[in-house]
């Protein structure tokens, strides 16, 4: 059951009070996320020939749930496969996450060129257990590979710490996307890298992370050894930032 | 009448005896009182007496009100029937020319209606202890007798019946006889004159005059009233021509209608005429084709007296159409429909986003200074449409729906969007639902079935997957079995040409999901629906004002878009002619000439009106019965809103006179002018010699309670039981009201937050 605290039974009791003295409509503060949703949408996870193709996706509900919380999504509390062998399975979700291309060749490479091709928004993330992703430079120039013979009319470029990813929803300071690390010890090398746009000329049809943000969202981070307090809530908000830039965009 | 209070119990309790009723509240009373009372004493914490005491007369007293409102207490309107010494009879005549007109026998429809009342006096007299009169043409005169209401002062030129009975109510008559023959030749509607006779519990009676006056001939008295064509179309669209008819008829007949473009025939009809004045709309859909000037004309009739009224389209290869979006809440649609319109240059789109989903981006190629919708309609004017994509009622002032409202009511479009039912639901009863061509389901009704099952899987899913510590084998193989349903396609509806848009074929839309509405308003177009289920409606469009308003109960098509394949632009294609299909006033309403008079005669002046001109005088030219042709001398006017041209000619021969006027930039506009002989007022409305409307005026008293007054008796005599009528006794609850549920709740919250205080909760 759903607990509400304090403030926003106050909030709810004000707006009751407030329509019953006949204002016209209720302040937007006084209405719960869960009375303003769009379009039902699902999040999915594409499946790939790799086997880490759904590592951490069992936490995957506590960012839906966080979706749900901060934002107006109508997005499903679980998580979807979408595999890269269906082009129809892939076109049931708008955006798709991934922990890497790399292991995905011809004809599966072809669907996702074409669903990209169509409108749709693909978040690579790499997950920062060292056993998963043992070099993440390595990583990077896999997935660039992969782009480049899949769809050669996209280009990957450096997003700037200006770009609007980093403050359309949640302001992320200096537009330094979080990163989280391998029994939280500091990687300076992996720490470097930014986002990465996957562009078909204006339009960005992708972005290639190293970050780890599904490692915070799922609390591996606090095990062994700690990593500071709110990275979940961080990782979670940069991804939230991803997902909303790319459903304002033009397809 | 006069008015009382009494206690009406509400529920079954208003099914027992008053006493007993009484009783059982207040046994209830008591209980509750000494239950609130005991429980208080038995707190979890010890309280201080005075808290103890303070909670305890708080709880007590919502107690206490929720008895009330069960007792159902209501001011009721008891109607105590007077005495006749005291009621009032209003006897009202309607002295319009048509009244006045006598027929061969030298006989008026005023004089026989007059000869008919005089039957009743007497009657009249026994019912009702006093009788005043009025008389009324274009206002309401009271009268010191019926013989100086006949006989005072000369007939008028028209008939403001409704108007004038409508006055008479606010003198508080008892009933209401009125001589006339039911020609209002305002056009007025007589639905208000009807609900207000009823809600004062007035009878209306008539008398209606009737002689042997020589009526022409069907269809001989006509005009072509307005014409209705976008000044600018896109090249190869389509869009709708309308006319508006005015007939007066003496018999049931049918009237040929055509309209033509040069030497081509576009349409036909025959329109059905029945006795009387008619209006009669006619719309037409016409194919733009290529670019160029389009004329339209439009005739009525046939032979020697058809009407011509004409006008030209400009069809142009590109404009650009301003489209103002408006997004509720967050959701993929908008990706794809902002790219399907910046796709083409035509469109320029102006996004906005609501401001509580906190989003900071701009969203438009182009960055606007609008960040909300405005309160005003001129806020909107610069934009042909606006998408109100899954909006909220609590999101939208009255002011901010007062405003699209206005702003389509002036010529601009609206497309509503909503694939939610308890959103839609929320905006029953709304100003924009007054607008919009479906009507929401109401939102105190029970939650449909679907919906029901969408939210209870929505929170099973919530439950297994959001705790994946606590998940069982079962929630686990639930939510791993889980699909996202298969598109369904639209399936066109049966009414306008923008159905096409849904025909079945390889790229025909599909969508996701959908919100049930109750129903479509009358007159709406049913463009799409469900294919399984013809009467659940998907797409339904309907003219308001000068403007036309859509409702899209689906989703915004996004999946459908992902599922084309890349190099198809059926997506693209669909949104930007649907959104067209809302624009047809892509500049204004473009040449018009009408003349300002209602019934030109020969060696009079007639005025013609120039509207949606260009800086530059038109050409204006007359041509004659006989042929001749008149170029006439154009001149500023200042009595319109906007810019205008009046000319002025006398016209020398009766008959049907052809005036056009042609813009610099080529645009046309015809109108034909009949002129009458030389007697004054030969064909203005109340001279028509148009048969009285008896069967309206039975309508209209029979639904007030009243009757049309014959030969034989109405009224009962004075000392007849029936004299009593028994009058309805209008209740109105007063424990309905938001102050005493304002009440109840402000004290709920105070005891809440008391036993906040002291740690109760």
């Amino acid at each position: 059951m759903n607990e509400i605290n304090r403030k926003a039974f106050l909030k709810l009791l004000g707006a009751g009070g407030a329509s019953f003295f006949g204002w016209p409509a209720l302040p937007a503060w006084a209405t719960g996320p869960d009375d303003l949703r769009g379009d039902r949408v699902g999040w999915a996870r594409l499946k790939t020939p790799s086997p880490q193709w759904k590592r951490h996706a069992g936490s995957d509900p506590v960012l839906m749930k966080f979706f749900r919380d901060e934002t107006t999504l109508n997005i499903d509390p679980a998580w979807y496969a979408a595999d890269v062998a269906s082009l129809q399975e892939l076109c049931k979700y708008p955006f798709l996450f991934s922990q890497g291309v790399g292991m995905v060749t011809s004809p599966a490479s072809g669907n996702l060129a074409e669903y990209i091709r169509r409108g749709g928004f693909l978040l690579i993330d790499a997950c920062h257990d060292i056993h998963v992703t043992p070099d993440f430079d390595e990583f990077l120039r896999q997935q660039f590979a992969f782009f480049a013979a899949a769809l050669p009319e996209a280009q990957v470029v450096e997003l700037p710490a200006t770009h609007e990813i980093y403050r359309c929803r949640f302001q992320i300071p200096g537009g330094q996307p979080p990163h989280t690390f391998f029994h939280d010890i500091y990687d300076a090398r992996k720490a470097a890298h930014g986002l990465y746009g996957l562009m078909i000329g204006a339009r960005m049809a992708g972005v290639i992370s190293v970050c780890g943000w599904q490692c915070g969202w799922d609390h591996v981070t606090e095990n062994p050894s700690p990593s500071p307090p709110g990275t979940d809530v961080v990782c979670m908000r940069m991804l939230v930032n991803v997902y909303i830039y790319a459903m304002m965009q033009r397809a | 009448m006069t008015h009382g209070f009494e206690w009406q119990f509400g529920g079954w309790l208003r099914s027992v005896a008053p006493l007993t009723a009484w009783a059982i509240l207040a046994s209830a009373a008591v209980a509750g009182l000494a239950l609130v009372v005991w429980l208080y004493r038995r707190t979890l914490r010890e309280l201080p007496s005075a808290a103890r005491n303070t909670l305890t007369v708080f709880r007590g007293v919502i107690v206490l009100l929720l008895l009330l409102c069960l007792a159902n207490p209501s001011r009721v309107e008891k109607t105590t029937p007077a005495e006749n010494g005291k009621k009032t009879l209003a006897v009202v005549v309607d002295r319009s020319a048509s009244m006045s007109e006598p027929d061969f026998r030298r006989a008026t429809r005023l004089a026989d209606g007059v000869r008919v009342w005089k039957q009743h006096t007497a009657e009249a007299d026994a019912a009702f202890g006093k009788t005043t009169c009025y008389r009324f043409a274009t206002r309401l005169t009271p009268a010191a007798s019926l013989d100086e209401a006949v006989q005072a002062a000369e007939p008028g030129p028209e008939t403001h019946l409704f108007a004038a009975l409508r006055e008479v109510l606010d003198d508080g008559p008892d009933a209401i006889v009125c001589l006339t023959d039911g020609l209002d030749t305002t056009g007025a509607a007589n639905d208000e004159l009807a609900k207000e006779a009823l809600r004062r519990n007035v009878p209306l009676y008539f008398v209606v005059g009737m002689n042997h006056l020589t009526v022409g001939h069907g269809g001989d008295v006509a005009h072509i009233r307005e014409i209705k064509v976008p000044a600018k179309v896109l090249r190869q669209t389509r869009f709708s021509a309308s006319a508006v008819f005015e007939v007066a008829a003496s018999e049931a007949s049918q009237l040929p209608a055509e309209l033509w473009s040069g030497d081509r025939k576009l349409a036909a009809t025959q329109l059905p005429i029945r006795p009387g004045l008619n209006t009669l709309p006619w719309t037409v859909p016409v194919n733009a084709g290529e670019a160029g000037i389009l004329p339209l004309e439009f005739r009525l009739g046939s032979g020697a007296k058809q009407l011509a009224a004409a006008r030209t389209v400009r069809v142009v290869n590109a404009t650009t159409l301003n489209v103002l979006y408006y997004e509720g809440a967050l959701q993929w649609g908008f990706r794809f429909l902002r790219n399907a319109l910046e796709s083409d240059p035509s469109f320029h789109l102006t996004a906005i986003l609501n401001p509580a989903l906190g989003i900071q981006m701009s969203v438009a190629p182009e960055p606007d200074t609008m960040t909300d919708l405005p309160d005003n309609a001129a806020g909107l004017k610069r934009f042909q449409v606006v998408v109100l994509a899954h909006v909220f009622a609590n999101q939208l002032t009255t002011k901010q729906q007062q405003a699209l409202t206005d702003y389509v009511r002036g010529g601009g479009g609206v497309l509503f969007i909503s694939p939610d039912t308890a959103a839609t639901r929320a905006f029953s009863g709304t100003l924009l639902e007054q607008m919009l061509p479906v009507v929401f389901q109401s939102p105190s009704g029970a939650v449909p079935d679907s919906a029901a099952a969408a939210e209870f899987q929505q929170q099973m899913r919530a439950l297994g997957g959001a705790s994946p510590g606590n998940e069982t084998m079962f929630a686990e193989q639930t939510v791993s079995a889980q699909v996202i349903p298969p598109l369904t396609p639209f399936a066109p509806g049966p009414d306008a040409a923008e159905a096409r848009l849904f025909r079945p074929g390889p790229d025909a839309p599909e969508f996701n999901t959908r919100a049930q509405v109750k129903k479509v308003k009358p007159g709406a177009d049913i463009l799409a629906v469900v294919p399984d289920d013809p009467s659940a409606v998907l797409v339904a469009r309907q003219r308001f004002g000068d403007g036309f308003a859509a409702a899209l109960n689906t989703d915004l098509l996004w999946r459908w878009k992902l599922s084309l394949p890349s190099a198809s632009r059926a997506a693209e294609v669909f949104w930007q002619q649907f959104i067209l299909s809302l624009s047809e006033n892509l500049a204004g309403t473009g040449l018009q000439l009408t003349t300002t008079m209602e019934s030109p005669t020969v060696f009079h002046t007639v005025a013609l009106l120039i509207e949606d001109a260009a800086d530059t005088a038109p050409v204006v030219e007359t041509t004659s019965p006989g042929g001749s042709m008149q170029r006439l001398a154009v001149t500023r006017t200042t009595d319109t809103n906007g810019p205008a041209w009046q000319a002025r000619f006398i016209p020398d021969e009766p008959g049907a006179w052809r005036a056009q006027a042609t813009d610099p930039d080529g645009s046309v506009a015809k109108n034909t002018i009949l002129v009458d002989g030389p007697q004054p007022n030969s064909r203005t409305l109340e001279t028509m010699n148009l048969p009285p409307d008896v069967d309206g005026l039975r309508r209209l008293a029979e639904n007030t309670g009243g009757s049309l007054i014959g030969d034989a008796p109405v009224f009962p005599s004075a000392r007849s039981p029936d004299n009593v009528l028994p009058r309805p006794t209008p209740a109105r609850p007063l424990w309905d009201t938001r102050w005493l549920a304002a009440l109840l709740l402000g004290l709920y919250a105070v005891e809440l937050v008391v036993r906040r205080m002291f740690r109760l909760l």
